[in-house]
């Protein structure tokens, strides 16, 4: 199986798979659409860390892979559809930027990470391309935070941000320790669960279709 | 012992959980808090000579963190007496219910045992963890009346001290690959067995031998991911909304320890940076980011109308002369920012009790509407004005001593520029606090308010803010020797020598 990887190389077809689904929500305007876009992001990140298990054989990535696709591939992508199923109507997230704008904006961003990486600021790790693309994920999963209006849309941002991270945590060293792996994936579960708690409360306090952040303005100065 | 510490919290918070009535409930914060105090005496003291470990080196405490722990303990317990007061009020009032009642408790508990489980935490992946756990767990206080504004302010709190702390994961993550890095280098460990270490104290060992270069990279998203839950300047901006929104004891909780711990998360990595190569990069970058949230703060402090959002601007003010002190890195510059957490998380909790009496009594958390404050409410009016003045940096009081450690220092290292800033934005915020609570203070009081202070129910809340303004006041003139040990010994461990 390692040969027929090199060969093929795998692994780096399934890490542009994993940047190719966080730029596409920037296309998708359904938000049941988004939430499949990043299913499948968790997947193939969690396909990716078996891959690097099935090279380095440790059972902490195997774990690691497991619980990735147990909670962020499963549990997570179930959860969001309910909360979207309990706001009643289908969603549409409105965006302050046009679809093709924000695209180009993300393959900008894409750009300059890739020349501003290019030079390797980092020796080792099992490959600098990962790294790349998982920061290009994490700067991409910001600014779809940043344009876009609704609540639910934020929190798939952050959930963005945080598998680029996992995937910098793996390009730069192989994972975590699996008690580390578990506790982060844990207050990530607890922290979509209060956003979204959070987010039935602001549709009912505000009266409105959606939770809209355009609404979120009594407080300044 | 360590072990202790954790759990006597969780069992607090459970208990409280489960107890269905009032009295219950609070007879068991208060003991649970109690209890707290007394098993961290122990450890704080034990400490001082030696580092103590609990479960496989998980867990630990030096010097520093026992100052850290200190600072909790005092706090939290002063939260749990005048939460008594606080909540029954609004019970009475019909504000909240039972349910309600349980819940704040048992949130108010874990909140502190989630700060506990930072402080104490040797490995820098659980300490990330814990000071997540205090988002989740201060998300719901901050959102805690369902008001809308509370609602938005939690929102924000949440989304953005999510999103800057998920850059702070990254900072974990990469402090573990340079450490991985030393390890491959020196013990030729092969690519597959890669191990690194995650433990602050085996970290703190080998810093010397990590590369600079990603250490630095590390800090810079450290102190964007910790910088934001301490309230320093440009991620600063939940702050004033879930300071103004949150229970008075929670926001007194959040600016007195919360936004330590997160700065404890800083100076732990900057310990790191110092044994390294080049130590001026940490320092400037501190002090940039203090001078900052100086600036910012003095600005949104002049222009205030509501004394909530005031103090909470004030709160990043004194975060940013922590980053200053921390940033000179010399002895008396560590030393009177250290000292300066302590006397700010005195005065801010004494001050956001005096102001939540206050705002009780007038029912508006709005600066024109007050008047006359040290007549309606001849006790914790006039300490409230004391307080201000502390807060501003008045001299005979406690706060005036570590900025004044703190500029005396800057001065010693020749640092000009922070120097002259230091000065301009402490004069800037000195002339906002004193004209603000100058007007809340005096002047005369409408008519339809009534004078006096509360019936002798509420004498809990009173007590704890005659404690405070007395420490505040012995703090400013004398430093009792026990404190300046631990002081000297916690300075050590972050100038290294």
């Amino acid at each position: 199986m390692k040969d027929w990887m090199d060969l093929l190389y795998v692994m780096d077809f399934v890490s542009i798979g994993i940047l190719i689904t966080a730029i596409s929500i920037n296309s998708l305007s359904q938000i049941e659409a988004w939430i499949k876009a990043y299913m499948i992001n968790s997947w193939l990140l969690s396909l990716l860390i078996f891959f690097v298990a099935v090279k380095n054989p440790e059972h902490h990535l195997y774990v690691a892979s497991t619980l990735t696709f147990a909670s962020k591939g499963v549990l997570l992508p179930f959860f969001l559809k309910s909360i979207v199923k309990q706001m009643k109507k289908v969603q549409v997230v409105e965006t302050y930027l046009s679809t093709s704008l924000s695209l180009i904006i993300s393959g900008i961003i894409i750009a300059i990470v890739y020349v501003s990486l290019g030079k390797g600021i980092f020796v080792t790790g099992f490959s600098s391309f990962v790294l790349k693309i998982s920061v290009a994920v994490i700067l991409i999963g910001l600014f779809i935070m940043i344009t876009r209006r609704s609540a639910i849309a934020q929190i798939l941002g952050l959930l963005f941000m945080e598998n680029g991270v996992f995937l910098a945590g793996f390009s730069l060293t192989f994972g975590m320790p699996s008690i580390v792996e578990l506790g982060v994936v844990f207050d990530l579960l607890m922290i979509v669960i209060i956003m979204g708690v959070f987010m039935v409360q602001i549709k009912q306090k505000f009266s409105s279709d959606a939770a809209d952040m355009d609404q979120l303005t009594n407080l300044k100065g | 012992m360590i072990g202790l510490l954790i759990f006597i919290p969780l069992i607090t918070a459970a208990l409280c959980f489960l107890v269905k009535n009032r009295r219950g409930i609070e007879y068991i914060n208060l003991i649970g808090a109690a209890a707290l105090a007394i098993a961290a005496i122990f450890p704080i003291t034990a400490s001082h000579s030696a580092t103590i470990y609990f479960f496989r080196e998980m867990f630990f405490m030096d010097a520093l963190s026992s100052y850290f722990m200190m600072v909790l303990i005092f706090i939290a317990f002063v939260v749990a007496m005048y939460s008594v007061d606080y909540m029954g009020r609004e019970f009475k009032k019909g504000v909240i219910g039972i349910p309600e009642l349980r819940q704040y408790y048992a949130f108010l508990h874990l909140f502190i045992f989630s700060m506990v489980f930072a402080i104490v935490s040797n490995n820098i992946a659980f300490f990330w963890m814990a000071i997540e756990l205090t988002t989740l767990v201060t998300s719901l206080l901050v959102g805690f009346y369902r008001s809308k504004e509370s609602v938005e302010a939690a929102w924000k709190y949440i989304i953005l001290c999510t999103v800057s702390i998920t850059f702070g994961l990254l900072g974990v993550f990469l402090i573990y690959y340079a450490s991985t890095s030393v390890y491959e280098s020196t013990y030729q460990v092969s690519r597959l067995g890669i191990i690194g270490t995650l433990k602050w104290s085996e970290l703190r060992g080998i810093a010397h031998e990590m590369n600079p270069e990603t250490l630095k990279l590390a800090f810079i998203f450290i102190i964007v991911g910790y910088g934001a839950k301490a309230g320093l300047a440009p991620i600063h901006n939940w702050l004033p909304d879930a300071y103004s929104q949150a229970p008075t004891p929670i926001s007194a909780l959040l600016s007195g320890v919360l936004s330590k711990c997160a700065f404890l998360g800083i100076i732990r990595i900057v310990i790191l940076g110092n044994m390294s190569l080049d130590t001026s990069y940490y320092n400037h970058l501190l002090l940039i980011f203090g001078l900052v949230s100086m600036g910012i703060a003095a600005a949104f402090i002049l222009t205030q109308n509501n004394f909530k959002r005031l103090l909470a601007y004030s709160s990043i003010e004194h975060i940013g002369i922590m980053a200053i002190g921390i940033g000179i890195g010399s002895f008396w510059g560590v030393y009177g920012a250290l000292l300066h957490l302590l006397n700010h998380a005195i005065v801010k909790t004494l001050l956001f009790f005096s102001t939540g009496r206050v705002r009780l009594k007038y029912n508006s958390p709005i600066i024109d509407r007050v008047r006359g404050a040290i007549v309606v409410l001849p006790v914790s009016g006039t300490i409230m004005l004391l307080g201000a003045l502390a807060l501003a940096g008045c001299p005979p009081f406690n706060v005036f001593l570590s900025e004044f450690t703190i500029l005396k220092a800057a001065i010693d290292n020749g640092n000009w520029v922070t120097f002259a800033l230091f000065i301009l934005f402490a004069a800037i915020v000195f002339a906002g606090i004193f004209y603000h609570f100058g007007n809340m203070a005096f002047g005369k009081p409408g008519t339809d308010i009534e004078k006096g202070e509360e019936k002798s129910e509420y004498k809990k809340s009173l007590m704890a803010i005659i404690a405070l303004a007395a420490i505040m006041l012995v703090l400013g003139l004398y430093i009792p020797g026990f404190l300046d040990g631990m002081l000297n010994s916690s300075v050590k461990i972050i100038t290294g020598n």
